[in-house]
């Protein structure tokens, strides 16, 4: 529904949208999110009677968010596109599983190989998760929902294969030894998402692929007509999609040391949850990644304070259900769009 | 090896199209699903199976796995029912296996006190999250797709914090429910076989039911033409929400139990069943008897890896390129119908 204008402005402003003629209706500018944030910083710090802005209370936070910082970047690019990825949560586990048990001194199911090889192994491994994905959401007319939690289901069913179920518990100790080192008081896991996001954020404002991706979301049949290539296109974002994936896998696993084939369940339903709370619309061709960022930290924040005052973590689940649904509620509402 | 199960995936896919070239959608541009032209691909498939199994396995055809299929087949097959309501109409439901699940705890939590009324407040709970889907997608204006999986959110939260175990059933006359046979046709069976004769009169006698069909075809001519759309969606997502209630009802029968974890990928199982029956992923076609022959296709496929003693984390990923070769087939073949058509 948004109008083709877009389409020839690449990253775009994420301030007005010219919806349905109508000039006093815009989308809740960014600046909406960083108050939302504020108070909740606020409510945090009241609530929790101090105890939530403790230094190491922080730190954990943010080492907690890390890593759906990242997936949450690479579900940022599927829906900018107006599109979904549902299966780099699991394709994060697989890349985890793959890293820590290559980069093991004691394999169970993959060769040994040296750190440095195993991470790039698990990183090509997303990268051909999301090539299968991109491909198929380029050359066939399938909804990328349904194409990905096809694939969402074909790489679980990799990872238990490959694993016969049991968790990888030794990657290298370099590995572990990483994930808890600290520069300053921050991790270097935490260093690292904050690298990712200059990244994503780079490619997404600066390269061309970045801008065509916004005019694909925009509006796909206007973007085909001016030549941009729809398909390539969506090859990529499956693609960096993946290999973002890949290496929140490989955070997660630094993160924890040990990873077992049914974590991550709740990713999924986490990244997705970042980008809509971030205020970036289903309906596409809108977005930046500090969007993102904001949404992460403020699901973050809400899911520390939870914890913090003792809600039990179903009940967690349940809310941040009702918070996708809150967010992208309000944010239909003040855009006016109907997408995906 | 995991780049070779990759590889496999594309190559499958690949193939999809032309594996089901005669799929159920072929070629046949805007004209309903229900009119009979869209060929007999279900039925083969189905016949291809049966057969197939009988051949692969002298357990296949015996009365004791045929009545354990269909029994697992009214199970998921009532869930199909609301499936296809709300693809029919244009949405999708990505949150019928925890809405199952809310529905088996709260059954298994209650019969012991409530009795008769324990069952109908499963369901009702289970219609009052279809509702929350509903209003989600109508007065929220959230993509059913996103709604549907935050709504799931919520229900697996409402499940979990019911009990985050299972719950044994002891109630013997619930149990009947699972134990009657009617020779090798399980009571469940039936249940299902009659909501599904419901279902086809209420869509083929009543507006509402036609309503589902043009809002699917395309919501604004149907708004224009004075079909109240809103309420149809929420009517939609309402009956998915009672089926899939319904439906954590007789698992709970089958398993004796509540089970807060249940249901998860029934989605999609439910979509791939839907869909190897023919009914069209973009709404507005599709015969609702096809769509559940393609649920009892959908297991017997299961099944039949059983008895050949596929393993069954290979059963997840075959299942996985299975569904996108049902769901990419008829997508192929439209996009090659309308090269400049809709865009997912």
């Amino acid at each position: 529904m948004t109008t083709s204008q877009q389409v020839s402005q690449p990253p775009a402003e994420t301030g007005p949208q010219p919806a349905r003629g109508a000039a006093n209706r815009r989308r809740l500018p960014g600046g909406a999110m960083v108050w939302v944030l504020a108070l909740l910083i606020l409510a945090a710090i009241v609530l929790s009677k101090g105890v939530f802005i403790r230094p190491s209370n922080l730190t954990t936070v943010l080492y907690q968010t890390a890593v759906v910082g990242v997936l949450a970047m690479a579900q940022a690019y599927a829906v900018i596109s107006k599109g979904l990825d549902l299966s780099i949560g699991a394709t994060a586990i697989l890349a985890a599983l793959i890293i820590g048990d290559s980069s093991s001194a004691d394999p169970q199911f993959l060769p040994h190989l040296p750190l440095p090889l195993a991470i790039l192994f698990g990183l090509v491994v997303g990268l051909l998760v999301g090539v299968v994905n991109g491909f198929l959401a380029g050359r066939t007319a399938v909804p990328p929902f349904i194409i990905t939690l096809s694939t969402y289901l074909v790489i679980v069913g990799v990872t238990f294969m490959l694993t016969q179920g049991a968790p990888v518990t030794q990657p290298a100790q370099v590995l572990k030894d990483l994930g808890e080192a600290r520069v300053w008081i921050l991790p270097v896991p935490v260093l690292l998402w904050f690298a990712l996001i200059v990244v994503g954020h780079f490619v997404l404002s600066r390269t061309k692929p970045g801008a065509m991706l916004y005019a694909v979301g925009g509006n796909e049949t206007a973007a085909r007509l001016s030549g941009v290539p729809v398909a390539r296109i969506k090859m990529f974002i499956y693609a960096a999609a993946g290999v973002f994936a890949a290496a929140a896998g490989l955070l997660f696993l630094a993160r924890t040391g040990s990873v077992s084939p049914s974590a991550g369940s709740e990713f999924m339903l986490m990244s997705v949850a970042a980008v809509v709370v971030g205020g970036i619309p289903l309906s596409g061709g809108q977005g930046k990644i500090r969007d993102v960022v904001l949404g992460v930290l403020i699901l973050g924040i809400a899911g520390n304070l939870m914890n913090l005052m003792g809600i039990s973590p179903y009940l967690q689940m349940a809310v941040q259900g009702a918070i996708i649904l809150v967010a992208v509620g309000a944010n239909q509402r003040l855009a006016q769009g109907r997408g995906v | 090896m995991t780049n070779k199960m990759v590889a496999t995936v594309t190559a499958d896919a690949g193939a999809g199209p032309r594996t089901t070239g005669a799929g159920p959608q072929a070629g046949r541009g805007p004209a309903r699903g229900l009119s009979g032209l869209s060929g007999r691909a279900v039925e083969i498939l189905f016949l291809a199976v049966v057969i197939t199994g009988f051949v692969a396995s002298p357990n296949f055809l015996t009365s004791f796995n045929l009545q354990g299929l269909l029994s697992q087949a009214a199970v998921l097959g009532i869930l199909a029912i609301g499936q296809y309501i709300v693809i029919v109409a244009g949405g999708f439901d990505l949150s019928v296996g925890a809405v199952a699940a809310v529905s088996s705890m709260v059954v298994a939590s209650t019969l012991g006190d409530l009795g008769v009324l324990g069952i109908l407040l499963a369901i009702a709970s289970g219609a009052a999250l279809g509702l929350l889907s509903g209003l989600a997608v109508t007065v929220g204006r959230i993509p059913p797709i996103v709604a549907t999986l935050g709504v799931a959110g919520i229900a697996q939260g409402v499940a979990f914090t019911i009990s985050n175990r299972g719950i044994v059933i002891t109630d013997s006359a619930f149990m009947t429910l699972n134990s009657t046979s009617f020779g090798f046709v399980p009571l469940l069976f039936v249940i299902w076989a009659v909501l599904v004769a419901v279902v086809f009169a209420f869509l083929r006698l009543t507006r509402t039911g036609l309503y589902f069909f043009a809002i699917g075809g395309n919501a604004d001519s149907a708004r224009l033409a004075g079909v109240p759309v809103a309420r149809v969606q929420m009517t939609a997502f309402a009956l998915s929400g009672m089926l899939a209630g319904a439906a954590g009802v007789l698992f709970a029968a089958r398993a004796n139990s509540g089970l807060p974890g249940l249901g998860v990928g029934w989605e999609l199982d439910t979509i791939a069943a839907v869909v190897i029956g023919g009914v069209s992923l973009y709404g507005g076609q599709g015969n609702l008897v096809k769509a559940m022959i393609g649920v009892l296709t959908y297991l017997m496929i299961t099944n039949v890896m059983n008895l050949a003693d596929v393993d069954s984390y290979l059963q997840n990923v075959l299942k996985g390129v299975l569904i996108l070769a049902a769901v990419a087939a008829p997508a192929v073949l439209r996009r090659r119908n309308h090269l400049m058509g809709r865009t997912s």
